[in-house]
């Protein structure tokens, strides 16, 4: 019987596989109803908190900041219930020990369960997009009259109400961070539900780190932070948060230690994940 | 054992690396950021930067917002986001010398206390919470600055707001302002009798009066204030042309026909009644003439009382300018934040040829089609009648006011001009006196200058801008001079600061269909609302009869005849039915935004769940059939 310790370093090194495991990923998530379920209902309460709680349309200003705004905490409760099967099904079906003794490298799995529920999310953002081009229709500079006699009117026409009204470079920027920072919360979801024994663990967990993670940056929370402690300790709790993170990204601003922080943090997570996915094998 | 404790180990491990790592590097990539917002809207200027990059002494920022409250007024929330996001910006960039924190001042707490106490306005609410939106700044010798409401109308100007505040936190010690005029209630020091716009200096400045046969300008005054000197000797024009080439700061108000001269120009004034003042052989040096005619815009005459056929009827006098917002530089820190009207008496017209190395950039102009007028009539009074007669409209606009920057010439390359001397012995005295200090000639600026010309200088008079019923400003003409020597003396970090567009974008598409809506409805309300007004009249008069003449009979239309209760009932008819149709208007207005927003709120809310669940099926029908 091989060790933790031998697994872990027989196969970090190894993606063998990492296609088939994303594939076989990807079309569990496609095939079950509950990842319609969470992705329908995160975007109906991300397009509700936007358009009710954040009063979109009353700030009267062409920018999605009441929608990014939600973004973390979205992340925080629906990313854990979307990563929450990835190990734990496998644990609750008994095929975890099956997949170990496959011929695929523990790099290449943990890799490949990442990355479908990583597309899966994107996805859902790219469902998003009405958005997007709702605040460049509100936003659009000039009225432009669509004539079909004259097709160079459609190109303005587009220029003005598709790609003019909003500042779409900024809101591309934040789109990724988005997405990046998405990648970061079901990374925390794929490394827990290897410990969980089952998928309701594995969510509670998860839920819980994140809300950690996530509520550091929370003003309210730093305050306190720096009412006690000080500022230098709020400092350094805030860099640990998701929400400082994010901050910046929020208006277009690219901080390249939020890339590093978000990267390094899927990073870590996934070493865990391989660390004590191997545990299992012992 | 080794093996044991492997994964829990090798966990803890990695995740102290990880820690580590990120507390070590993370404070020293807080500058390595790209700015991708649409004018860099993030970035903060290189003046803020300067500022922020030598402050001598702590500064602590204390953003005050009521969070809470202010989640109800969207148009508050998303300013504040903007304020607090700028304000960690400067943070970032000013590191261990800047200090900021955010206070939630809810009702009765001791952060409530603490922003009343510094000044910090209280904006009535309908819940009768007020809210707090401003901030305190304060040094480490506790100086504190207030702004005390953070106004999202001043977006253009709000890095320009908070430096300037951090700038003076940091040197809090005024600037001292030199003032050489001919004008009487100009020359105090901001007493009672003084113009209004002088008390204002005084409030925020040291003034230096420097009197009209001055020698020598005193070392102290650092920024030149020189409105309408009409009379100044050569030497005079000498000792200015040095002040700005070694300080470089200098306010000019010139004036081709001021009316304040012509009006104080009596046989007992002391006043030299010199209508006229330009900029002399400064201008020619510096490329800047004035022209002799005055300047008079019809499309922004400011309305005044005139005498016809013995009744007194409002008229606009084109000599006298409200210039708006749009007619001047939405750039400059000076005119940007103004709201109000500049207004102004008869002014002139510059014209620019600045040399190499020199801008000159427009700040204030006339509209397009200004006309000129003779300067000796324009000073005294002159009717709007006689006005429009003489009325030549050029085409295009005429500059009025200006700045201009760069390394300046001397007026005097051939040196100091001699001075006669006078025949006082004790005159003769102090002006040998003053020549020993004249040792240092400069023949180009030291420093680049930045000085704000203005062809006007009876924009000073209270009569100009003042309501004299309520004692307030109806126009910005005092803080426009505010405004120009706070950016002079600012030094060089906010002098190069601009006003930048606002990074908020309206949502234009509903803007204009209000507008489009409004245009549509407006002729059909006002009809609407008349006939309504004359209905309701005749009504209450019909009604007045009856009750006069029906009162004891208890019947109020008792004593009617049928035809006025026919009218009656009629006119009962189309009062409901005009208010119906009001209501009508009122709600057609609204109906195609809200339509508009209702569809978009449902696509946003519904479209992805529903495309979700479409795929669901999709997917789900073709897995039956394959299995089927």
């Amino acid at each position: 019987m091989s060790t933790a310790q031998d697994i872990w370093q027989s196969s970090t090194s190894s993606f063998l596989g990492f296609r088939a495991v994303y594939v076989r990923e990807v079309q569990t998530y496609i095939r079950t109803p509950m990842a319609y379920v969470f992705l329908a209902v995160f975007l109906l309460s991300l397009g509700v908190l936007t358009w009710e709680a954040g009063g979109f349309f009353e700030t009267n200003r062409a920018d999605l900041a009441p929608f990014f705004v939600w973004h973390p905490w979205l992340y925080t409760v629906f990313l854990p219930a979307l990563a929450m099967r990835l190990w734990a099904d496998e644990q609750t079906n008994g095929t975890d020990e099956l997949l170990l003794s496959l011929p695929v490298g523990l790099g290449g799995l943990v890799l490949g369960k990442l990355l479908a529920a990583w597309t899966i999310t994107g996805f859902a953002l790219i469902l998003t997009i009405p958005m997007w081009l709702t605040v460049n229709f509100l936003g659009s500079p000039a009225a432009v009259e669509l004539s079909w006699m004259n097709p160079g009117s459609l190109f303005k026409w587009l220029g003005a109400n598709v790609f003019g009204g909003a500042d779409n470079v900024a809101i591309f920027v934040t789109y990724l961070m988005s997405f990046l920072m998405a990648g970061a919360y079901l990374s925390i979801g794929l490394a827990l539900s290897a410990i969980a024994r089952n998928q309701v663990t594995a969510f509670i967990m998860s839920v819980f780190v994140a809300f950690i993670l996530t509520a550091a940056g929370w003003p309210v929370v730093l305050s306190g932070v720096t009412d006690s402690f000080g500022v230098d300790a709020a400092d350094s709790v805030a860099r640990l948060s998701f929400l400082s993170h994010f901050e910046a990204a929020q208006r277009g601003v690219l901080e390249w230690r939020s890339v590093i922080y978000f990267t390094g943090f899927i990073g870590l997570s996934c070493m865990l994940c391989g660390l004590w996915v191997a545990r299992l094998r012992e | 054992m080794i093996e044991k404790f492997f994964t829990p180990l090798t966990s803890l491990f990695l995740i102290a690396i990880f820690f580590l790592f990120n507390g070590l590097i993370q404070p020293r990539m807080a500058s390595w950021r790209v700015d991708f917002s649409q004018g860099d809207q993030y970035t903060l200027s290189k003046g803020t930067k300067q500022t922020l990059g030598e402050l001598a002494e702590p500064v602590d920022l204390t953003f005050v917002y009521s969070r809470t409250l202010g989640q109800d007024f969207p148009v508050i929330r998303a300013y504040a986001q903007r304020v607090r996001e700028l304000l960690q910006t400067y943070e970032n960039v000013g590191g261990r010398q800047l200090h900021l924190v955010e206070i939630d001042p809810s009702p009765f707490s001791t952060a409530e206390d603490e922003a009343l106490a510094a000044g910090i306005s209280a904006l009535p609410t309908g819940s009768g919470d007020p809210i707090y939106f401003g901030l305190i700044g304060r040094n480490a010798v506790d100086d504190e600055l207030v702004i005390p409401f953070l106004d999202p109308e001043r977006e253009a100007t709000l890095e320009y707001d908070l430096t300037r505040l951090i700038a003076r936190l940091d040197n809090p010690k005024p600037a001292t302002i030199g003032i050489i005029t001919d004008l009487q209630n100009f020359q105090g020091t901001g007493t009672e009798t003084d113009y209004f716009v002088l008390r204002e200096i005084a409030a925020s400045y040291t003034v230096e009066p420097i009197a009209p046969d001055f020698l020598t300008i005193p070392d102290n005054v650092d920024i030149l204030l020189v409105a309408h000197a009409a009379d100044l000797t050569n030497r005079q024009t000498y000792l200015i042309d040095q002040f700005i080439l070694e300080k470089g700061r200098a306010l000019i108000l010139v004036d081709p026909a001021s009316k304040a001269a012509a009006a104080a120009g009596g046989v007992f004034s002391t006043s030299n009644g010199l209508t006229r003042s330009d900029l002399g052989a400064l201008g020619e040096a510096w490329g800047i003439n004035l022209l002799t005619e005055a300047v008079a815009d019809a499309t922004h005459a400011l309305p005044i009382g005139v005498e016809e056929n013995g009744s007194v009827i409002e008229m606009g006098q084109p000599l006298f300018i409200g210039l708006p917002r749009a007619l001047m530089s939405s750039d400059d820190l000076v005119t940007a934040p103004l709201s109000l009207t500049l207004n102004l008496g008869a002014p002139g017209a510059l014209q620019a040829f600045p040399p190499d190395g020199v801008t000159f950039s427009t700040l204030v102009r006339t509209d397009d089609a200004p006309s000129f007028i003779d300067p000796e009539r324009a000073s005294v009074d002159m009717p709007p009648q006689d006005v429009l007669r003489a009325y030549e409209a050029e085409d295009g606009y005429l500059v009025i006011g200006g700045r201009l920057s760069g390394i300046l010439p001397t007026a005097f390359a051939d040196g100091p001009p001699l001075a006669d001397l006078p025949d006082d012995p004790v005159e003769a005295e102090l002006l040998d006196l003053a020549n020993a200090e004249l040792t240092n000639h400069l023949t180009q600026s030291v420093q680049p200058a930045e000085i704000i010309i203005l062809a006007d200088a009876d924009m000073l008079d209270d009569g100009f801008y003042i309501d004299p019923r309520s004692g307030n400003p109806a126009g910005d003409n005092a803080t426009f001079i505010l405004n120009a020597l706070d950016n002079l003396a600012g030094g060089d970090a906010l002098t190069n600061l601009r006003s930048r567009s606002p990074n908020q974008r309206p949502m234009n598409r509903i803007d204009r269909m209000r507008d489009i809506a409004q245009r549509q409805f407006f002729a059909e309300q006002v009809e609407l609302e008349d006939r309504l007004a004359s209905a309701q009249a005749r009504l209450e008069q019909l009604q007045a009869n009856g009750i006069e003449q029906g009162f004891f009979s208890g019947d109020l239309e008792a004593d009617l005849s049928p035809e006025e209760r026919t009218e009656l009932a009629a006119l009962r008819q189309s009062v409901i039915e005009t208010r119906s149709s009001l209501r009508d208007i009122e709600r057609n207005f609204r109906r195609d935004i809200d339509g508009l927003v209702g569809s978009l709120r449902f696509i946003n809310i519904w479209g992805g769940p529903l495309m979700l669940a479409l795929l669901g099926f999709l997917v789900w029908f073709r897995q039956k059939r394959r299995l089927g």
